[in-house]
């Protein structure tokens, strides 16, 4: 297995923020549970954009000031940057991880826990809406996910916490 | 960015006893449990911005084993979760079990059972100590455990807090069986209303 991936130039994105990254930089975003890992690829420039969201939409949400947190706010800001950078909206496609359920069955508890999936849901309206096609996606589970994103072929590495690695 | 405001420091002198008392009864019932002494540390009390959970121990990737309990009245909602590093979590397990357990990795309905009593255990005495102390009723959850990276089980709660705010309330009270074999920390956030709830019950 490729030890390189988390070594070396990697660009960090944190919880609630987005990053662009150029060939062949990588871009990485540690332990997704519920959270959403949102990345979208122009293979033809080899420019990549990576986003680690918690919130399904922005308009729902009273504390909703930095965009990045939501699903739709941050579609829209990652393609506007990409877009800037010369992106073409037609060879774009996006890739999904994340949004797992961390506690099972949490029925007891107030619902907002089981937030995971309709995270994935938003995301998964809002690129159709915007005929971005997701080639493919690694969501749901009770498992946590690191993934690592390689510019130079858009190709994306998932491990979770007990370091098994896939790569999608 | 929204954010809680901060209470006077005679407040926080306030929350810190009642969460030094609370951790207490916890670490009481845990020590009982064990038939071991536990020293606790004193409980601290502070305004952290949500991210900075993710920060403890060694970053977001580090595994744990969370055990989430959530406590609750007409007039107050609170979390707690009982936080044990990785192999502090086996090693808990094998003290109360008596059983060792093979690699470092817990697996098997029992023994996550086992880390699910001691947190009802914990944050029931916990909570109960802070019912006495507010003269109310509060119900709690049945136990919920996530055995994942940090940064996996935290975001989950961490989504349910940020609606509000960025930052949180945290009453953090770390504890050790002597002889410094096995850590673990107690997290209790309340809500920004259940801590009206809380200072009204007190007359401050």
């Amino acid at each position: 297995m490729n030890r390189t991936w988390k070594t070396g130039e990697v660009i960090k994105v944190g919880l609630a923020e987005y990053r662009i990254g150029k060939a062949p930089e990588r871009l990485m975003t540690m332990a997704l549970g519920s959270c959403l890992g949102i990345i979208l690829y122009d293979g033809k420039i080899r420019l990549g954009a990576m986003a680690h969201v918690m919130h399904p939409r922005r308009d729902s949400v009273k504390n909703n000031r930095n965009m990045a947190k939501f699903v739709d706010t941050a579609i829209a800001l990652m393609l506007g940057k990409m877009v800037r950078e010369g992106a073409n909206l037609k060879g774009t496609v996006a890739k999904l991880f994340g949004g797992a359920e961390m506690f099972g069955d949490v029925k007891g508890c107030r619902g907002v826990i089981q937030i995971g999936s309709a995270n994935v849901k938003a995301a998964r309206a809002e690129l159709n809406a915007l005929r971005i096609p997701i080639v493919s996606e690694c969501v749901g589970g009770n498992r946590g996910r690191t993934i690592v994103l390689d510019t130079t072929d858009g190709s994306v590495l998932v491990q979770d916490a007990y370091c098994n690695e896939e790569i999608y | 960015m929204s954010s809680i405001e901060r209470p006077s420091y005679l407040k926080i002198d306030a929350l810190k006893e009642i969460g030094n008392i609370g951790a207490a009864h916890a670490i009481t019932g845990l020590s009982k449990l064990l038939r071991k002494r536990i020293d606790i540390s004193v409980t601290s009390v502070d305004i952290i911005p949500l991210q900075i959970i993710y920060t403890l121990f060694n970053g977001p990737e580090s595994m744990v084993s969370v055990v989430y309990i959530e406590g609750y009245s007409e007039k107050f909602r609170g979390m707690m979760f009982l936080i044990f590093p990785h192999p502090e979590a086996t090693r808990m397990v094998e003290m109360i079990t008596g059983k060792t357990i093979r690699g470092d990795q817990i697996k098997d309905e029992y023994s996550t059972s086992v880390l699910k009593e001691i947190g009802n255990i914990m944050c029931g005495c916990y909570l109960n100590t802070l019912a006495t102390l507010l003269g109310q009723k509060l119900m709690h959850s049945v136990p919920q455990i996530s055995r994942d990276m940090l940064g996996a089980v935290m975001d989950s709660i961490l989504i349910d807090l940020s609606l509000d705010s960025d930052c949180a309330l945290v009453l953090e009270t770390a504890f050790t069986l002597t002889g410094g074999q096995c850590k673990g920390f107690l997290f209790f956030v309340p809500t920004s209303e259940s801590l009206e709830t809380i200072f009204e019950a007190i007359d401050m």
